[in-house]
């Protein structure tokens, strides 16, 4: 069941600078739905949207099926979790997580166990007594869940929650934030810029870019399937190649080879081929080969950059083998998946298939 | 060079005590003269221990007019003028800095604008709308006509643009009214620009002499500064009971002195904790 459904949803601001034109999207009840985009595609303002902290300037948007367009932030029953942490600098650790459930009108006794329940789920018992200015980063981005999770709110929005800390407490954050997730079953609609985040937590995914829902779906078929070439090159690491191959005598080559792909539209002159780093590996005996320019050691395995004819092109490797620049490499295609795209639309061609 | 560093604090620390010399000598140069005889002050004035303590100069104080009554009347109706400045200041400060509205650009211009208007050019209008409202040679009156203070308005507003908008919204999203936010978040955010503002109109209020002297007549009516003025006027020789006069003035500092130490730790270190990482 939608929990949220945002309908033809415009957003415009005074001075004219529209980030939505026709919006639409629906959140399923219980679900980690990840918004993922570059800075500047709009999602912190969907985020607020949502949330009651923005209005929007046409459309319509429904909470549990009740249309919420007018409901101000203060009245729907969500609990949000902002980048900066955003704690009450006035109030101690246990003020600062209680402070919603007071507002509410709670009981002293239930906010005093609610609370002691949300430190212990946390780990926080021992700071319920100090100043957020006393915490580190982890600690105060945990207060900051803490008052989210004891609302018992049926939905939680998080804007960037962990882009202040550092890598190594950020990827602990996002275990217990999937643990925490799977603990209370709360729709969860969690905002990065950061696709690891992305892939890691999230049930389903929604790419944003320029205010446009590119794709929507779970990780692995973004990951496998994007659905244009701005998804293709923006999810992974490195990014999907993109291969520019034109139609010669009927069919497509690359580098002067013919590739065997069918089903692609008549009128289709030029497509771009879409190959994960991991779908490519070298080969002896192949006519397609790249010249190597630089190789990135990530331990377990190598990314090997380099260009194929003019177009920069980039495999994974895990077999240590050595690699130098200017060295020239066979490459075999991992014909499997057929992620194939037009040029023009920059969209995937649904049809078109390796043979 | 820590030779260097030496003379240079030297320096610095005689230059500061000269002028803090020169800030405190008056008011004890008055505390020293309202315990002086007559002859006293005139004859070796800038004596600072005098020949006899002569501490009945305050009995006389007392006796020649009601100081205690000026005090206390200034006592209240400056607290309650500061009270109610400071409510409605933050208030206009909180809708100037978190509310949008039409015209909110314009209403903060002309809020500027009174600010830079010479108080005596208001104090006509001011008179005439008091006498009209009946309220003339009464303290209601004198606090009616002081609930707003500009400058706590621009102190407090300065202050409140600095709260983080994700504080409020946070705050929004916890189910808080904007009167919560105002008074359960903003308000403590800024506790010290608050007492700042405090101590700041309270000494104001305190020390107006103008505006008090044109609408207060009666003596049981008056605050210290008017009544101070009318018991200097009222002795006829102003050499004779020069020790009396300072002995008044002695006594109308007491409640400044007061509150300045209450609120001096804060009047110190105005400096918002942080609250949110950047």
């Amino acid at each position: 069941m939608a929990i949220i459904e945002l309908k033809h949803v415009r957003k415009q601001y005074d001075k004219g600078e529209t980030i939505f034109n026709d919006l639409n999207l629906s959140i399923q009840e219980g679900d980690f739905t990840v918004i993922v985009g570059p800075s500047g595609c709009g999602k912190s303002t969907l985020l607020r949207i949502m949330a009651g902290l923005e209005q929007v300037s046409g459309g319509e948007i429904y909470i549990a099926d009740k249309l919420e367009n007018d409901v101000p932030a203060k009245k729907r029953n969500i609990a949000m979790v902002f980048q900066n942490y955003a704690l009450y600098p006035h109030m101690t650790v246990a003020k600062n997580i209680g402070f919603g459930l007071k507002m509410r009108g709670a009981k002293k006794a239930v906010i005093k166990e609610k609370v002691q329940n949300a430190a212990e789920m946390l780990d926080l018992t021992a700071y319920l007594d100090k100043y957020p200015a006393d915490l580190s980063g982890g600690q105060m981005q945990r207060v900051a869940l803490g008052r989210a999770i004891v609302r018992d709110s049926k939905i939680y929005l998080m804007d960037e929650p962990l882009s202040n800390l550092d890598a190594k407490l950020r990827a602990t954050m996002r275990v217990e934030l999937t643990k925490l997730h799977r603990q209370m079953q709360a729709t969860t609609v969690y905002v990065t810029h950061d696709q690891t985040e992305a892939m890691t937590m999230a049930d389903r995914i929604i790419v944003l870019y320029e205010g446009v829902i590119q794709q929507t779906g779970t990780a692995d078929e973004i990951y496998t399937h994007p659905a244009n070439t701005f998804v293709a090159s923006f999810i992974g690491i490195p990014p999907m190649n993109l291969l520019q191959a034109s139609r010669q005598d009927g069919e497509f080559c690359l580098a002067g080879q013919p590739l065997n792909i069918s089903k692609v539209p008549a009128d289709q002159t030029d497509l771009i081929i879409g190959l994960r780093p991991e779908d490519i590996s070298p080969t002896f005996d192949s006519p397609i080969a790249m010249t190597v320019d630089v190789v990135e050691n990530m331990g377990a395995d190598q990314y090997v950059h380099g260009t194929l004819g003019a177009q920069p092109i980039v495999f994974r490797d895990s077999s240590h083998t050595h690699y130098h620049q200017g060295q020239s490499v066979g490459l075999h295609f991992n014909r499997h998946i057929s992620n194939f795209y037009d040029p023009q639309t920059t969209q995937r061609l649904e049809e078109a298939t390796w043979q | 060079m820590k030779h260097m560093e030496r003379i240079q604090r030297l320096v610095i620390f005689t230059i500061l005590l000269l002028c803090g010399v020169l800030m405190v000598y008056p008011m004890i140069w008055m505390l020293v003269s309202s315990v002086k005889s007559t002859s006293d002050v005139f004859s070796d004035s800038l004596r600072l221990i005098p020949t006899a303590f002569h501490w009945e100069n305050f009995a006389n104080a007392l006796a020649a007019a009601p100081f205690l009554t000026y005090l206390w009347n200034s006592t209240w109706t400056t607290t309650i003028i500061v009270v109610l400045q400071l409510l409605f200041a933050s208030m206009v400060a909180y809708a100037l800095t978190q509310f949008e509205f039409f015209g909110r650009r314009g209403l903060f211009a002309i809020i500027l604008g009174t600010y830079m208007l010479p108080s005596a050019t208001t104090y006509i209008p001011s008179y005439v709308i008091l006498g009209k409202l009946n309220l003339l040679n009464s303290l209601w009156g004198l606090v009616i006509s002081n609930l707003a203070n500009v400058f706590s308005i621009l102190l407090l507003r300065q202050a409140f643009l600095k709260v983080p908008k994700e504080v409020i919204e946070a705050a929004r999203s916890d189910g808080a009214s904007e009167w919560s936010i105002l008074w359960r978040i903003v308000v403590p955010m800024n506790r010290n620009t608050l007492l700042n503002a405090a101590l700041i109109s309270f000494v104001g209020s305190f020390n107006d002499y103008l505006w008090p002297s044109l609408i207060l007549n009666d003596k049981h009516n008056m605050v210290i500064s008017v009544g101070l003025n009318q018991f200097s006027n009222s002795l006829g020789s102003f050499e004779k009971s020069f020790p009396i006069v300072m002995a008044g003035t002695a006594l109308a500092v007491i409640p400044l002195i007061v509150v300045y130490v209450i609120l001096q730790r804060y009047f110190v270190h105005s400096v918002q904790t942080a609250s949110v990482k950047g």
